[in-house]
């Protein structure tokens, strides 16, 4: 009688299942799909299911089971898998300590590496995992890639040995180092492997212009002219996309407090003290919690506000309105306040 | 077709199409004569083509080095991959130029069509795809292969018409037998490259296929990943070569494309057009150098820049902006025909100056400074404003003042921008339009401006050495246009003069060193007090060498600095009006349709509602129902209760007559919806 079968038995009705499941782990050493999704009503066993299946099958540092009712922020999240994948419990010998501090995915894969020591797959089980939908919304996508993400690219690799590879040579050809001076080869090579981490693997600089500028960037920064990043705007449209920054983080209820140019003193007294009440509520200031979309009027209206001169309100103002939400979404994800431009406008 | 145009009830305001014929634009209240009327159409009309010409033949070489290296990296994008063949990439890559074409857009249109049609003249094939046509794979497609398809055939046609003819007859032969690939099907794409190339062309061809993505940043990034893996698995077969065309920066790539589709990329990057320094070799083309023909004061001048650095950077408007002006200039001023004017016309033209023109001339400003400078002389003065021969005889000397004036203002011009930017004073360097537009802003000249005397007082300051620089770049550029001005002749020599002096200055300086550096060194102490003597006399020559170099310099521009409207009759070139302008290219959308919606009579003015002009706040059964709808709901608060709205609506409409509830309702529901 075989694992499945003894499974089938304590679970009855349930067999089909089972056997899908065991056929999709495999061995601990096989691959697995990278999500493996399990789904039906409540109290229908799934959990209890697997819950057996890995205990049985697979070793405990091998998978990492998350309750996300219980694990309800992110680094909650991680830290408890990283516990578990590195066979700690936090306990009073060490200390109550989690194995090491884990607050984003791209920490969480590094970790991840760390304590990946063998070839055995690794499995993160998110019991309740609608839950994850509440947390951020980046998690979930992240969660889905992580064997992507943390899988290295053969291809990549090959891409960059293949490019690398013939500088890694050139002290031989030229005669100046001997074919078995690895040391001294790699040391050699160093400095050029930071560059393509740099530029290559970001295709900042292309295949074909590394083999032709290699030998130059060496000694200056080469690297740098070929990949200036300026962007000219002309005057007024900086305004507006300080504008529009300015709408997307600032609550509109402060709107006339801060653009507002003749105040009266009381009426900013007795805000002062509101908001500090609100400090005392332990919530969070407004310009943490990302931007929020807003309505076009507005931004304009701060940026009438914002301006050191007066002018009129010509077409070609709205004209670069009409090329920043077409054009200037801005790379930094930190400062997308022409996202949420967009999504005003949506 | 004019049948149908000709029975089109014209019954709403959108659809009619109204033209208004202005008749002859006579000015001087009708009087003016035809001739000069056509005078300064003509007149215009070169002015312009000329302007036009060279701000053309001046943005087709900004851009021609690096268009020039776009069809380089084209041409070649495919003969280097022996290079790669030992290397053995895992990655088919795809050629790709990232073309960096600035902030503004809507002057992208004509710049990649230049692209385009440097690569077809090349005998590449090019497909150019905008967002706005490409909105899912299957019609981007299309439209890549259609057009790649189709400008082939024109540069066939141009080549051998046969043989393009013989193209379409097997095409529509495969139609028959067999289902026909559709449009959008690479493999159609593919067929047809090997029946051009492979057979007819025997495998001689530098061609490639080129697609202009010419907005990426308005593209659905999925879009163009499926985009880029079909072409690159075709890569084969095709030598597709992709040109992105990118108004941010090379992050936006970064940004919208995942690491699995830039690896099939092998891209370089090409600028094209930095809005800086294509806006400076504008002005100083058309702006500061052109000599002929009218000219920009200040206030245009000052809009038309402020326009261009503070709003848009677009260069196309900039440019129909100065075709406004000077063909508003030509429009209004009755004088504009005099003022392209050689010695040959002046004859001729002065002859159709009638007793009216020269009365406007006598109504100038600048004639008035120029009588009252005449005032100690009587007789003068009486002959200048009586006499209109004497008047019209002094007219040729007016005007070649005036040239002579704006020749040597420009190289005069020209020396302040040489010498500060060879001062080594980084606040005192600015870029040559905004050096004009104080020249054109101070109204004592530009030498009695701060800026300029600063210049002037760094310049003392200044060693031999950086004088003689100075001195030799002036004299090299006033070499160049000394044909065109003879009257500078006499300056000329004397820079020449300087820079002689200055440089056997500093020969006999050099010399003493190097002959110093090879003595011992007792000698030395004994040859550095000799030297220190002679020093003294030399710098003594010195001081009173630079003082007269500065002293040149200080005269040449109080002479030729002069302010434009210190010359007489610059009322002919200088044009100054800059409100026509503003109402013409500062469209205000939302003030229009305020007005529009509140005051329709001020643009339809209908009988019915002109009737009452004082009171503009009633609101009138006759005027339009949006109007009175807009006008309601002014009335209103923040909230508005719909049938209320429709309530008054219709109390509105009763005011003209009452409306049966039952007969009107429907269609007064429609009216309202």
């Amino acid at each position: 009688m075989n694992f499945a079968q003894e499974l089938a038995l304590l679970y009855p009705g349930r067999s089909s299942q089972i056997s899908t499941l065991i056929e999709l782990i495999g061995q601990p050493t096989d691959a697995s799909p990278p999500v493996i999704f399990v789904y039906g009503h409540s109290s229908l066993g799934k959990t209890t299911i697997i819950k057996h299946i890995f205990t049985q099958l697979l070793s405990a540092t091998h998978y990492a089971f998350i309750n996300c009712v219980e694990c309800h922020t992110e680094s909650l999240l991680f830290e408890h898998a990283l516990n578990q994948f590195a066979g700690i419990t936090p306990s009073f010998e060490n200390n109550f300590c989690n194995w090491v501090k884990c607050g984003d995915v791209n920490e969480f894969i590094v970790r991840l590496r760390e304590c990946w020591t063998d070839d055995n797959a690794r499995y993160l089980i998110l019991d309740r995992a609608e839950r994850l939908r509440d947390m951020s919304p980046t998690l979930l996508p992240a969660l889905m890639n992580l064997p992507a993400l943390s899988c290295k690219d053969l291809k990549e690799l090959r891409y960059l040995a293949s490019l690398l590879f013939p500088i890694y040579l050139l002290p031989v050809k030229e005669g100046t180092m001997n074919r078995s001076e690895h040391g001294k080869l790699a040391k050699n090579i160093q400095q050029y492997f930071k560059l393509a981490m740099d530029k290559l693997y970001l295709r900042d600089i292309s295949s074909s212009e590394w083999i032709k500028h290699a030998s130059e960037i060496e000694n200056n920064q080469n690297g740098q002219s070929l990949t200036s990043r300026r962007i000219e705007v002309p005057y007024y449209t900086k305004f507006l996309l300080i504008a529009a920054f300015l709408a997307s983080y600032n609550p509109p209820r402060l709107d006339q407090r801060y653009f507002v140019k003749s105040n009266e003193g009381r009426v900013t007294k007795r805000k002062r003290k509101s908001n500090k009440a609100e400090k005392s509520n332990g919530k969070p200031r407004q310009q943490l919690l990302g931007p929020k979309s807003f309505p076009i009027e507005r931004m304009l209206a701060i940026f009438y506000s914002i301006l050191p001169e007066r002018i009129e309100g010509t077409v070609d103002i709205h004209m670069q309105v009409n090329i920043i939400l077409n054009n200037l979404t801005f790379t930094n994800p930190n400062n997308v306040d022409n996202r949420t431009l967009r999504d005003s406008k949506v | 077709m004019s049948e149908i145009q000709a029975r089109d009830p014209f019954d709403s305001i959108t659809k009619g199409c109204f033209v208004i014929l202005p008749g002859e634009p006579r000015l001087i209240d009708g009087t003016e004569s035809v001739e000069t009327l056509k005078l300064r159409v003509k007149e215009y009309e070169r002015t312009w083509s000329e302007m036009k010409n060279r701000i053309d033949s001046l943005l087709a070489n900004i851009n021609k080095f690096s268009i020039e290296s776009i069809v380089n990296f084209v041409t070649n994008a495919y003969n280097d991959t022996s290079n790669f063949q030992n290397l053995n990439l895992p990655y088919c890559e795809l050629p790709t130029a990232l073309v960096f074409a600035g902030i503004n857009i809507p002057d992208h249109d004509v710049l990649f069509k230049q692209v385009a049609r440097t690569l077809q003249q090349n005998g590449h094939a090019v497909a150019t795809l905008r967002s706005a046509d490409c909105s899912n794979l299957k019609n981007t497609i299309g439209h890549m292969i259609e057009q790649l398809m189709n400008t082939q055939k024109d540069y066939e046609k141009d080549e051998d018409e046969d043989e393009g003819i013989d193209e379409r007859i097997v095409f529509s032969k495969r139609a028959k037998g067999g289902s026909r690939l559709p449009k959008y099907d690479m493999q159609l794409l593919a067929g047809w490259y090997e029946h051009m190339y492979q057979t007819a062309r025997c495998n001689d061809n530098g061609s490639r296929l080129v697609v202009i993505i010419q907005d990426f940043e308005c593209f659905d990034p999925k879009l163009l990943e499926d985009l880029v893996l079909i072409c690159s698995e075709y890569r084969e077969r095709l030598p597709m070569v992709f040109l992105i065309g990118i108004a941010t920066t090379i992050e936006i790539l970064h940004d919208t494309l995942p690491k699995s589709t830039l690896s099939l990329l092998r891209m370089e990057k090409f600028s094209l057009l930095q809005p800086d320094q294509c806006f400076n070799a504008l002005v100083n083309e058309v702006i500061i150098e052109e000599s002929k023909g009218i000219k920009l004061g200040l206030a245009p001048f000052k809009y038309l820049t402020d326009t261009y650095l503070l709003l848009n950077y677009s260069i196309s408007s900039y440019v129909s902006k100065l075709q406004y002006a000077v063909m508003h200039h030509y429009y209004a001023n009755p004088l504009s025909f005099l003022s392209n004017i050689n010695r040959e016309e002046a004859q001729a033209r002065l002859y159709l100056l009638t007793d009216e023109h020269l009365e406007i001339i006598r109504m100038q400003t600048s004639f008035r400074k120029f009588v009252e400078a005449c005032l100690p002389n009587y007789q003068e003065v009486v002959k200048l404003l009586k006499d209109n021969n004497y008047l019209r005889s002094l007219i040729p000397g007016f005007i070649e003042e005036m040239q002579l004036y704006q020749k040597k203002f420009s190289v005069a011009f020209n020396f302040i921008y040489i010498i500060q930017k060879s001062l080594n004073e980084p606040s005192m360097r600015k870029q040559k339009y905004y050096l004009y537009f104080m020249a054109l802003q101070e109204t004592n000249g530009l030498c009695e401006s701060d800026y300029v005397k600063s210049v002037v007082l760094h310049l003392r300051k200044l060693d031999c050495m950086k004088l003689r620089e100075i001195v030799i770049a002036c004299k090299e550029y006033l070499s160049q246009r000394i044909d065109d001005i003879i009257e500078l002749t006499e300056a000329m020599s004397l820079l020449e003069n300087f820079a002689e002096k200055l440089s056997s200055n500093d020969d006999s300086e050099c010399e003493l060193e190097r002959e110093q550096a090879m003595l011992s060194i007792g000698e030395r102490l004994v040859r550095s007090r000799a030297k220190a003597a002679r020093n003294k006399t030399n710098s003594t020559n010195d001081t009173k060498l630079s003082k007269d170099v500065v002293g040149f310099f200080e005269a040449l521009f109080r002479d030729n600095l002069r302010h434009y409207s210190s010359i007489t009759l610059h009322e002919l070139i200088y044009y100054d009006t800059v409100h026509l302008l503003k109402k013409a290219f500062n469209a205000q959308p939302r003030e229009a349709l305020q007005t529009a919606l509140g005051q329709p009579n001020h643009y339809i003015r209908c009988d019915c509602c002109l009737e009452d002009q004082s009171a503009v706040d009633e609101i009138l059964s006759t005027q339009n129902d949006t109007c009175i709808l807009y006008k309601l709901y002014l009335e209103f608060g923040r909230l508005i209760n719909l049938y209320d709205w429709f309530v008054a609506f219709k109390h509105v409409l009763d005011k003209a007559g009452p409306i049966e509830m039952n007969e009107a309702q429907y269609p007064l529901r429609n009216r309202y919806s």
